[in-house]
């Protein structure tokens, strides 16, 4: 009986041995560290071409190097790799997939698969959409303050929420809630290789706009910040106003923003009600006047409100007509909200979108003037 | 007990007669080939037929109390007339000495001949007289190596069995106290004490010890570890499951908990029992210092047996099967440093491990002016020199570190934390955080499987009421510790404050 006891209790341990998953032994020195990739067209009869950074620890400091290799679906590129280099390639600390217009516009969904559903990479990567001919010229950029230029795209992206708020940051599982929404389209970070005179560089640029999967268009940097004042992840970054247009320009620094869509249904109609709260400090005065006065802060937040109100009914506006796609969540709002008007215009979202009336408040609030309360005196 | 084992030396002398001849030859026929055993032949200054005879064991005995207080009243003795009855008047008239026995049996006379007492034979007379001389050199008190405290009571047990007990008696002033004697080793004949007290022991505990105490014989008890093996729960496991300790203090404190204590003759370690878990990680300082201080240690002790039983596990299932889970950075850095080792990581983490086991074992038993010669070669050669040659990896350095440094934290536990820590390291060598975990699980189910002399060792962590919980991760300051244990003492009342409890 004893032994029967200990017998079995052995076999119950062991048979939890097959139920592990996946697992194996690898050294770290086997393996290249992938930091991202990019995805082109392929060009010798593949379908894919995919450029991989990885980390070259031959080098002291260690730096990224480029592997080009191609294949007719992604993974099949990830392993058509391993012709050309001895280490596996390990995706788990990959940042960043760099996909091209090209491939963009003719629907991600597929892209996405393999990275969403192998368990090397994580799904808090960022899908990058390159403006440029290939997406491969974004990795191929030196990068300023990383060793890697993978690692540089994702922590700029990431960095620029809380400070920039010009880049929508969308981490592919995000991407891939935003695909299977009704009532919200994707967006992602566009980014381009810039021009300036100490050379060629990457730089983010604004958003890139979609109809289900399919790339339709983008949106300039200062759009994509009315676009997340209006989605509520405006949450640092500058407002420039002159509330008078002979004089210079005043720069508010966003301190914390709050915005409240609500719909509001009469009988077939739906109307957005967009109330947008902003904190801000007044970081820069460049003007002659002295703002810093209860009357004078009055009238910059009068100003900024204004600029605020007409920017995003304006780019509401240019959504609506020019691409027709709801890259603000408004069906979901909607949804949320009133889920049986939601499920009786459910169907005919893409036609009412379009005509879908918004109205625009905004109350801005300078809380502070930084460290002086006055403008420099020019004697 | 061996008192009588079968296998001992005593067999059956011849009775001693009244001819003092004949008894000197008789112990001189045991004592054949003993060269310590002197013989000393003397009369009375005065009455030359009053012939005498001592024994004893060169070295064994004080020198000056047998001159002074026993060969000289002898010499000196002039009866005035004919004792009827010269034994008795010895014993109670003649001789100066604290303790003195009239026997016949040999075997009374031999065990006091070797254990420093001195036996005087007297013409015409079949007695013999034991004299209590014993008088050798011992080891001074010191403060316990193994157990320093920056703050308490340096006095530490030593060798003598006697003096031993004193420590306790002199901390414990109450009949309540009791300490009986018990004699273990057929052949070594050596003395133990059980010390209780008498209204606080759990019985069940006394009982089970005296029970297993009487269960076996061997020829000689050198250390108390002797008797250990013998009695211990859970003989395989690494886990100790009676105490160990060098400080009378210590031994005090136990006993006042209702435990209850061995001491054995020859050895400066005392056993305690029951030894539940959590007093590995217990310092007799804790009790000594400030109640947040002594807590904080205790969580550092408690700390640091988890750091030295799994990081080294813990790094090479994470290196080795779970690069996801680690920050890009470490990784980086890590594969970085691994570059052109060339053997696998747990090779890596086995070789520097044991080679840390070494210099902590030299370091403990070589001589103390070869420390540095010990550190060089430990810090230099293998730390630095092997990193630079590409030996190993950095951070596998600082890993067994860490590792060998917290061990050291709880010395109590050292044996456990070095077995637990390559079992770990073996499993999740093979299978990863899932080895780890199924060897963590089978380390938590045994200290959970095994008890202390009918107490689970793992008690204080399940046991229920707030009393017995103030002196385990945190040391509750005294006021607040009212209550004993229950699971240690029938008897728990410890503290009471005036005017209730603050």
């Amino acid at each position: 009986m004893k032994t029967l006891k200990r017998f079995s209790v052995l076999l119950l341990a062991f048979s939890l041995l097959l139920m592990t998953g996946c697992w194996n032994y690898r050294e770290l020195d086997n393996l290249s560290m992938v930091s991202g990739f990019a995805i082109d067209k392929g060009t010798q009869g593949f379908k894919y071409h995919l450029t991989i950074e990885f980390l070259d620890l031959s080098k002291s400091p260690p730096a990224g190097k480029l592997l080009e290799t191609e294949g007719d679906t992604i993974f099949d590129g990830v392993r058509n790799a391993l012709a050309k280099s001895q280490k596996k390639l390990f995706f788990s600390d990959c940042k960043v997939v760099v996909v091209s217009q090209d491939i963009a516009k003719e629907g991600l969904a597929p892209v996405f698969d393999w990275i969403s559903r192998d368990s090397e990479p994580r799904v808090t990567i960022n899908p990058v959409i390159s403006k440029g001919k290939t997406a491969a010229e974004l990795l191929q950029q030196k990068p300023i303050t990383d060793q890697l230029m993978a690692m540089e795209i994702g922590k700029t992206i990431s960095q620029s929420t809380t400070a920039l708020s010009e880049v929508p940051n969308v981490e592919l599982y995000q991407a891939n809630n935003m695909l299977a929404s009704e009532g919200t389209s994707l967006i992602l970070p566009a980014a381009k290789v810039a021009e300036s005179q100490s050379g060629k560089n990457f730089e983010l640029d604004g958003t890139a706009v979609f109809e289900k999967d399919k790339l339709i268009g983008y949106l300039n940097r200062e759009e994509t910040k009315y676009l997340l004042f209006i989605k509520n992840q405006a949450a640092g970054g500058l407002l420039v106003t002159s509330p008078d247009p002979e004089d210079a320009a005043i720069t508010l620094e966003i301190f914390g923003s709050q915005t409240s869509v609500m719909p509001e249904i009469k009988g077939d109609e739906a109307t957005m009600k967009i109330d947008v709260n902003v904190k801000t400090s007044l970081a820069e005065d460049q003007t002659a006047k002295d703002y810093v006065t209860p009357d004078g802060l009055k009238k910059v937040e009068k100003s900024v409100e204004n600029t605020l109100q007409t920017k995003i009914t304006g780019l509401i506006k240019k959504v609506q007509e020019q691409y027709g796609s709801d890259i603000f969540g408004f069906g979901d709002t909607i949804n949320r909200y009133a889920p049986d008007y939601w499920k009786k215009n459910q169907s005919k979202w893409e036609e009412n979108f379009p005509k879908l009336k918004c109205t625009v408040t905004a109350h801005v609030t300078i809380e502070n003037s930084a460290t002086a309360n006055t403008n420099i005196k020019v004697g | 007990m061996g008192t009588a084992g079968s296998d001992g030396s005593q067999g059956n002398y011849a009775a001693l007669t009244k001819k003092l001849t004949d008894n000197i030859e008789l112990i001189k026929t045991v004592f054949k080939n003993d060269s310590t055993l002197v013989t000393r032949s003397f009369e009375s200054q005065f009455e030359p037929n009053l012939k005498y005879c001592i024994f004893y064991s060169d070295g064994m005995v004080n020198n000056k109390i047998l001159n002074e207080d026993i060969i000289k009243p002898l010499l000196e003795y002039r009866p005035e007339k004919k004792e009827s009855d010269l034994i008795n008047a010895l014993a109670k008239q003649i001789i100066f000495s604290n303790s003195v026995e009239i026997t016949t049996e040999m075997e009374k006379i031999i065990q006091g001949i070797i254990y420093g007492d001195t036996v005087l034979f007297t013409d015409g007379y079949a007695e013999a007289l034991i004299l209590n001389t014993k008088g050798w050199s011992i080891r001074s008190t010191s403060e316990p190596e193994n157990e320093k405290v920056l703050k308490g009571p340096r006095e530490g047990f030593t060798e003598a069995l006697l003096t031993n007990l004193s420590m306790i008696r002199r901390r414990i002033r109450t009949p309540e106290l009791k300490m009986e004697y018990q004699t273990f080793g057929t052949r070594t004949k050596t003395q133990a004490c059980i010390c209780y007290m008498e209204d606080l022991v759990n019985t069940d505990v006394l009982e089970e010890l005296r029970k297993r105490l009487e269960s076996f014989t061997i020829d000689g008890v050198l250390d108390v570890n002797y008797i250990n093996e013998f009695i211990r729960d859970a003989p395989y496991s690494p886990i100790k499951t009676v105490g160990e300790t060098e400080r009378p203090d210590v031994v005090v404190a136990k006993l006042l908990e209702g435990r209850v204590a061995l001491l054995l003759d020859g050895t400066p370690v005392a056993l305690t029992v029951p030894h539940l878990f959590i007093e590995h990680f217990q310092s007799d300082e804790d009790y000594y210092i400030n109640f947040y201080f002594s807590s904080i240690g205790r969580i550092l002790r408690l700390m640091a047996f988890f750091v030295s039983t799994s990081v080294p596990a813990l790094y090479v299932a994470l290196t080795t099967f779970h690069q996801e889970m680690l920050p890009t950075s470490l990784v980086i850095s890590i594969s970085m440093a691994r570059q052109g080792v060339p053997f696998p990581t747990v090779v890596e983490a086995v070789l520097m491990l044991v080679v840390f086991e070494m210099l902590r074992e030299s370091g403990a038993r070589m001589p103390g002016m070869m420390g540095q010669a010990l550190s060089i070669v430990g810090a230099l050669v293998v730390g630095q020199a092997a990193v630079s040659a590409k030996i190993v990896s950095a951070p596998m350095i600082i890993i067994v570190g860490i590792t060998g440094i917290s061990g050291l934290m709880v010395p109590r536990i050292k044996g456990a934390s070095i077995v637990t820590r390559f079992a770990l390291l073996g499993l999740a060598s093979i299978f990863g955080f899932y080895g780890y975990m199924f060897g963590f699980l089978v380390l938590m189910m045994h200290l959970f499987s095994i008890s202390s002399f009918g107490i689970p060792i793992m008690s204080s962590v399940y046991t229920n009421g707030a009393q017995d919980r103030k002196d385990i991760a945190i040391r509750a300051p005294w006021w607040k510790m009212q209550k004993r244990p229950k699971y240690l003492s029938p008897n728990t009342t410890r503290v009471s404050v005036k005017g209730g409890s603050k």
